[in-house]
């Protein structure tokens, strides 16, 4: 039988031949009739010897017509078969299609918005594959993904295909040119890639993709649209008890006008500034707000343009337990002085000798003492010219006189922003520290300041007692104190603001004792189960969509987080005409090229049912 | 008609009398028809033998009251009928002749096989309707009437009557008849002529429907010199059927099927063939001297019998 599969590429269609035998079957198929009792048939009979009679499963008459049938069913089945000549056997068509989900693809400059226009214009071509083809659709966003594997099945791909939605991310190829490149692997002659995107990829000129025949289907009309690309929220510096919201809007429009800013904190309205434009480009405004407690803080543009997603942007305010920090020192005026400075915490002292085991603060500082025991509830501890105790694998200490600073960790938070060139210190201790003792700032005798962790417990030292040293009359003193005090507590803000979290970035559970999983809600209402590791930090990084997402974690308090758009990339409509992709520049087209679309079935059903038709005239022609 | 059915049995006089004939009852015949059959008699254009003298004027010379002629004395002949008043005048022998008047045989063949039992009147009450008529009227007349009924199988009988107030038993008889079997017309009227071997009068009513012919039957019959009318009764519903549609027909004695598509066509091809069929049965009469007359069922008796068969000649 393998002659059968090299002359026809589609041998499964010599089942169709099943068909002659139910064209017999019709011409032998019996009526069903109604019976009557008439008083003889003898007039009946001699009437239908003039006429063609009827008769359950009459004898297979000579028919010309029954021969025509057949012989037209026999073609038929010879073309479903789709006889080949040994010529050269043509392969099938992989297309890849790689499809942009990213947030510009949102936009309803196409109804009803670009990513329902591509899919449609992908549907057309996944029902125009013929016999042999392939297809894979890989999205991407942010992240890429792959939404149906490379397969024949037109069923599987068109629903893959409805199952796309949106993803108010940014635009990434990277991770889509490597799912490509794996996929399409020495297969180059009969692999094709679509792209369909508006073009506002940013990373594509450093790829270097698969050496295939590549389209861009450029989806998309552009138009006016304004976004807010950048939000901020930070303490007044002129105020302790004000905020300063900053928001960029980016404006992607040809004309002139002007469109309402406003701020709100849980749906109130706290200010409104109006932003004109001329052209294009971004435009910053800055809002003074006063301190506000817990709650959602929005800045939304108030205009119905392209794209909804990039209109509003916000965050959850979430003002920080004071620092509860106690001074342990013979003579703590000073130290106490510059401690109270730092905002959002609380100073308590004691002297060394009355210092209790059980003293309840957030960080412990201890001004020139080595104490034998850091109290327990102390998430930190400062010592300034002290020694850790002995547990700490710190050893003993020779003393180093006038070390000079050879350099410092500029990134570590205790360190970050100060300037410590000029720091000079008339002598200094040269502890061993053990192996993961962190050095901050560096002498060439001994290090300055170091950092050591014990779990979730941290601790910072210095060799020096800063009254040996000129560090309290320079600047890096209290930036340096306040950057230890925060980083020892474990709490890096001090006034009601939050991170500002973008789409595709990762929700952060802290670890919540007694939970096995949290119930995450997203903007639209979708819910997620998160499982939770005891002790530890859970992550939930499906954030695509922008808006509130909450945790709840059984009846106890919810954790939220609004994630924003905030891509100026996403922002810009306007389409792009070409694409350089790696060293080839790809120009856009509006739609895949036509493609051949078999249209031969078309034509086999009509042959069939004019058969089906022909029998029905021929049986029942003496209805009419 | 009161003192014709006074003369009846108490029994059968609700039956015959039919002056308030019960639902869905078969009536044979109305009194006023029957009242109107009184004044007619059937025609016998071929003189024929009756066994007693009757009220019919033979062809035969005999015995009556009216003078027809004379003949010379032969001896042996009856001498009660010399005219004595011619062998006073001219001294020789002359017998006086009457005109003698005979009653007629009178045979009633009636198709009761299962074609016959079809239509909305069927043409069985039909020819039991007819065959009343004419039976009363042949009685009406001192005819002498004999009935058979037959299909293939079998027949009946009654036996032959002669007064009118006989004609309970007609139509008693005619009351009882059933329609079975299949139609056999040469070999039932060859069992007729058998049994009945003086001539007379031969209604017979068909449907002439016999697959084996009907030639051979009215053949038969001419054999014995009868006087044949040959009635053939049709209803509407096979003249012209009004069905149509994928169709089994099965015949109602054989119960053979035919399978049909019933069209336009078809019908009208049926319709023709019937008309063959009676055209062929009226031409096979003609051509042998038999009355023939086909009838539908829908067709009243009484016009039939009072205007149709008058003007024909058939009655008088």
């Amino acid at each position: 039988m393998e002659w059968l599969g090299s002359a026809f590429l589609s041998p499964l269609s010599a089942l169709f031949a099943l068909s002659l035998p139910a064209v017999i079957v019709l011409y032998l198929l019996k009526l069903k009739r109604k019976p009557l009792k008439v008083p003889s048939i003898l007039l009946w009979r001699r009437s239908l010897e003039d006429l063609t009679a009827n008769s359950p499963f009459q004898r297979l008459r000579a028919n010309p017509l029954l021969f025509l049938q057949l012989l037209v069913l026999l073609l038929l089945t010879l073309a479903l078969m789709r006889p080949v000549l040994h010529l050269e056997s043509p392969a099938g068509i992989d297309s890849y299609i790689l499809l942009d989900c990213s947030a510009s693809m949102g936009a309803t400059d196409l109804s009803p918005t670009r990513l329902d226009h591509a899919k449609g214009l992908i549907r057309d071509q996944i029902r125009a594959m013929g016999e042999g083809d392939r297809m894979m659709l890989v999205t991407f966003a942010e992240n890429a993904g792959v939404a149906a594997p490379l397969t024949g099945d037109k069923g599987l791909l068109l629903s893959a295909l409805e199952r796309l939605r949106v993803r108010e991310t940014g635009a990434s190829l990277a991770e889509a040119v490597t799912i490509l490149k794996a996929s399409i692997g020495e297969a180059l002659e009969r692999s094709r890639v679509f792209l369909y995107s508006d073009g506002n990829i940013p990373d594509t000129e450093n790829l270097l993709p698969p050496a295939v025949q590549s389209s861009f289907i450029q989806v998309g009309q552009g138009g006016a649209n304004l976004g807010i690309t950048r939000f901020s929220v930070d303490s007044d510096p002129d105020s302790s008890s004000r905020l300063n919201v900053f928001v960029e809007v980016t404006v992607d429009s040809e004309n002139p006008g002007n469109a309402t800013l406003s701020i709100a904190w849980d749906g109130n309205l706290l200010d409104a500034q109006t932003i004109e434009w001329s052209e294009p480009g971004p435009v910053v405004r800055l809002f003074s707000v006063p301190n506000l407690d817990r709650g959602l803080l929005t800045a939304t543009l108030d205009l119905e343009d392209l794209l909804a997603s990039d209109n509003r942007a916000g965050v959850y305010l979430a003002p920080p337990e004071p620092i509860r920090v106690h001074l342990v020192s013979n003579s703590p005026e000073t130290l106490a002085r510059v401690l109270n400075l730092i905002p959002e915490t609380v100073v308590t002292l004691s002297a060394p000798q009355a210092l209790s085991a059980t003293v309840e603060a957030d960080v412990v500082v201890f001004d020139a003492i080595s104490p034998p025991e850091i109290p327990a509830s102390a998430r930190g501890a400062l010592l300034l010219g002290g020694s850790l105790p002995e547990g700490f694998g710190v050893g003993s200490a020779t003393e180093v006189s006038h070390p000079a600073v050879l350099d410092w960790d500029r990134n570590h938070p205790a360190t970050r922003g100060a300037e410590y060139r000029n720091l000079q210190i008339a002598k200094a201790k040269a502890p061993k520290l053990p192996a993961e003792a962190e050095v901050l700032i560096e002498a060439r005798e001994t290090a300055l300041l170091y950092a050591l962790e014990r779990g979730e417990r941290r601790f910072l030292a210095t060799s020096f007692a800063y009254f040996d040293s000129n560090w309290a009359r320079l600047y890096s003193f209290p930036i340096t104190l306040t950057n230890a005090i925060r980083w020892l507590s474990g709490k890096t803000h001090s006034l009601a603001v939050a991170e500002v979290r973008r789409t595709g970035e990762a929700l952060e559970i802290p670890p919540m004792d007694g939970e096995e999983k949290a119930s995450l809600t997203g903007p639209s209402g979708e819910i997620t189960e998160v499982p939770l590791r005891p002790g530890q930090r859970s992550f939930f990084s499906e954030t695509h969509l922008a808006g509130t997402y909450t945790a709840d974690f059984g009846g106890a308090s919810a954790l939220r987080e609004y994630f924003n758009v905030l891509r100026s990339e996403e922002t810009l409509l306007s389409p792009r005409g070409s694409l350089k992709f790696g060293k080839e520049e790809i120009q856009a087209s509006l739609a895949p090229r036509p493609q051949n679309r078999e249209i031969w079935r078309w034509a086999a059903f009509a042959a069939l049912a004019f058969l089906v038709l022909e029998w029905w005239l021929y049986t029942h022609r003496a209805w009419a | 008609m009161g003192e014709l059915y006074s003369t009846l049995p108490p029994a059968r006089l609700s039956f015959r009398v039919m002056v308030q004939p019960a639902p869905n009852r078969f009536t044979l015949l109305e009194p006023e028809f029957l009242r109107k059959l009184d004044r007619l008699s059937l025609v016998a254009r071929k003189l024929v033998t009756g066994k007693m003298r009757g009220e019919r004027r033979s062809r035969k010379k005999g015995i009556s009251v009216d003078f027809a002629d004379y003949r010379a004395y032969v001896p042996r002949d009856d001498l009660r009928f010399v005219d004595w008043n011619i062998f006073g005048r001219l001294d020789r022998l002359f017998l006086k002749l009457y005109q003698e008047e005979e009653d007629l045989n009178v045979y009633l063949l009636i198709d009761i096989s299962a074609s016959m039992d079809f239509g909305e009147i069927t043409k069985f009450d039909y020819a039991r309707k007819l065959a009343a008529a004419f039976g009363y009227l042949a009685l009406v007349n001192h005819d002498r009437l004999a009935v058979s009924a037959f299909h293939a199988e079998a027949g009946r009988s009654l036996d032959p009557i002669r007064s009118k107030n006989q004609v309970w038993k007609l139509f008693r008889f005619l009351e009882e008849l059933e329609c079975e079997g299949l139609t056999d017309l040469p070999t039932r009227c060859k069992d007729f002529v058998i049994r009945n071997p003086r001539r007379g009068i031969v209604i017979l009513l068909s449907d002439f429907m016999d697959p084996s012919g009907y030639e051979t039957a009215l053949a038969t019959l001419l054999g014995r010199r009868h006087e044949i009318f040959a009635i053939q009764i049709l209803s509407p519903e096979e003249i012209d059927p009004g069905f149509r549609g994928h169709l089994r027909l099965f015949d109602s004695e054989t119960g053979e099927e035919v399978e049909i598509t019933l069209t336009e066509s078809l019908r009208s091809v049926y319709r023709r063939k019937v008309a063959a069929y009676v055209d062929s049965l009226r031409s096979h009469c003609a051509a042998r001297g038999i009355y023939h007359l086909t009838s539908r069922t829908d067709f009243e008796i009484e016009k039939l019998m009072l205007e149709y068969l008058r003007r024909v000649g058939f009655v008088r």
